[in-house]
């Protein structure tokens, strides 16, 4: 328990068994989606395509705007990931530097409402954009997700730590609120912000059921409903769901691995005092 | 006495009117700054949860198919819920889909303890679990899907074993489909579980677990005594999310079965996409809404009372 030992022999086997468990069915889907129809469905199955083919991403890159989905995701991801991160901030600074009236009964309002999942107000969302004639653009899809409260929370966590004494000095020293918040708080916040901007940008990115009631145009779609899309099509053809799948998967994968020292370490961090 | 009391009192009611007037200055200008600051965050929230939030109770008591105007007919659609089997048959899918959170969470919690060492290439198992985390639902269900096709690899693994004696249509057996997808729910979530552990097991010191030990704990007493005590607030974090996330589960569904075999996955969010979405029944989806947030406010309110400070003792 005390965290010094390393694993025992056992466990370390069944530890890899179960990292197996949930690695190996991606590399399926990957491995579906390269393999020719016939070796798809062979008994037994072929670990290894025998014969790699191109064919079904072909057919999801030139029979369906795929790329577009792609450029749809990263637009709508970003956006989502940027615009909370400039608006929690401000918002995790006054809620935790500075005294004022009300900001503990507001503080209640903000934490009622993360009970209060994006889902449950999708009837009035499409209405409300509908009427903002938003829908089947962007900011229809962006706009709900950056006002979850989840990244004042997130920031307020990790602000909450920061020794008032810093803010202190800096006042002293002549500086406002908005220089203490970017000369003091936020460089001693990145792993916080890393960890708010990592949980946005995957939530943003695989956002679903919202996505496609505000998006009816296929030009406009995300990846997530283009694959959808792709499922209404071909139904079990699993050659193309896979390569699809793949193709839509492979992204944030490859992002992930790219990162993931600092993106766990950046979420890991947080608790840090 | 009162020759004390006398000067004191215009001293004192002067220091009180300048330290009035100079702290509600002071006070004033914290609200300006921080009103300002919250500007942002304060419209957005406004407008994009809790406008909606009124709109939608108010539109539950309508009926309203988005072409004829709407019609005010009180509290009628929860009446009518009463009678209607696919809600009650939504509503109990998803209340057995909560079977699925403590699984989850203690599988988390379990993997996030044996996780938390410094064994060499630790970082490699840790990102084995975050793999599907970072895949949308919706390629995790088709992916799963196939994997349990009648005739897929996750049959064909357990006959050669010999675990099972012949096929089973893991998604399409009425008695199995939901375990099926409570399953990939579970295989998909425990990485981002597993995080919000790992950060709850680095805010304990090591010194706390340490002590335990000198003291002639056995690790199983540590565990259940000392650390699971202070991952409390994660717990109570991490349950909420999950059970939020079960209560309104849907891309799995939607993705992997459509709601069947016969209604057996059919959950209160599909029936809510299918009532407003689908048959423009906006007023009745409405209405199940309101109920569906009502179960999600009551069930974090218990996990609240159980989960927090004191309220899970172990003495």
């Amino acid at each position: 328990m005390s965290g010094r030992s390393p694993w025992p022999r056992v466990l370390l086997a069944a530890m890899t068994v179960l990292a197996l468990l949930w690695v190996a069915p991606l590399f399926w889907m990957f491995a579906t989606g390269v393999k020719p129809t016939p070796e798809i469905f062979a008994t037994p199955p072929r670990l290894l395509p025998g014969m790699p083919t191109g064919d079904h991403v072909h057919v999801v890159l030139t029979r369906w705007p795929f790329a577009r989905w792609l450029l749809n995701s990263v637009i709508v991801a970003t956006a989502t990931t940027a615009l909370s991160v400039i608006v929690s901030i401000p918002a995790a600074y006054v809620f935790t530097r500075l005294r004022w009236w009300g900001r503990d009964a507001l503080f209640l309002v903000f934490l009622s409402s993360m009970l209060i999942p994006l889902e449950v107000n999708v009837i009035p969302l499409y209405f409300l954009m509908n009427r903002l004639h938003l829908l089947n653009t962007y900011p229809a899809v962006f706009l709900p997700m950056i006002g979850m409260p989840i990244g004042i929370f997130l920031l307020r966590q990790f602000f909450v730590n920061i020794p008032a004494e810093l803010d202190d000095a800096a006042r002293v020293d002549g500086c406002g609120n908005l220089r203490i918040l970017w000369h003091v708080i936020l460089p001693l916040s990145r792993p916080a912000l890393a960890a708010l901007v990592i949980y946005m940008f995957t939530f943003a990115w695989n956002e679903f059921f919202w996505s496609m009631i505000a998006l009816s145009s296929p030009r406009m779609f995300t990846l997530p409903i283009g694959l959808r899309a792709l499922q209404g099509a071909y139904d079990i053809d699993y050659g193309i769901l896979m390569a699809g799948a793949s193709l839509a998967a492979l992204p944030a994968l490859v992002l992930f691995l790219f990162l993931q020292q600092s993106i766990i370490r950046g979420i890991t961090m947080t608790a840090h005092k | 006495m009162g020759a004390e009391a006398r000067p004191a009192r215009p001293a004192v009611r002067a220091a009180a009117r300048v330290g009035r007037r100079g702290l509600t200055r002071r006070e004033r200008r914290a609200a300006a700054v921080a009103y300002a600051f919250l500007t942002p965050a304060l419209v957005l929230l406004g407008v994009f949860t809790f406008y909606p939030v009124l709109f939608g109770t108010a539109l539950a008591l309508f009926d309203y198919d988005v072409i004829s105007p709407p019609r005010f007919v009180g509290l009628a659609h929860f009446r009518a819920m009463a009678e209607d089997r696919y809600f009650w048959i939504a509503l109990g899918n998803s209340v057995k889909f909560l079977l699925v959170v403590p699984v989850l969470q203690g599988l988390s919690i379990a993997l996030a303890v044996t996780v938390n060492k410094p064994v060499r290439g630790i970082r490699w198992f840790r990102a084995a679990y975050y793999l599907p985390v970072v895949t949308s639902m919706v390629a995790v269900g088709l992916m799963w899907r196939w994997l349990l096709e009648q005739d897929g690899v996750v049959n064909w693994l357990l006959l050669s074993i010999g675990a099972l004696a012949r096929p089973v249509a893991w998604l399409g057996d009425p008695d199995l489909a939901l375990y099926a997808v409570m399953f990939v729910t579970l295989w998909k979530g425990l990485g981002f579980y597993m995080v919000i552990y790992l950060v709850g097991l680095q805010a304990i010191s090591p010194e706390v677990e340490e002590a335990a030990v000198v003291d002639g704990a056995t690790r199983w007493q540590v565990f259940r005594r000392v650390t699971l005590p202070l991952l409390r607030p994660s717990i109570l974090l991490a349950s909420t999310i999950s059970a939020m996330a079960a209560l309104k589960v849907f891309e799995e569904v939607y993705v992997m079965t459509g709601g069947g075999p016969m209604f057996r996955t059919y959950t209160m969010f599909y029936y809510i996409f299918d009532r407003g979405f689908q048959q423009l029944d906006m007023g009745y989806a409405a209405a199940l809404a309101v109920v569906l947030a009502g179960a999600i406010l009551a069930l974090s309110a218990v996990n609240f009372r159980i989960f927090r400070e004191g309220g899970w003792t172990y003495h």
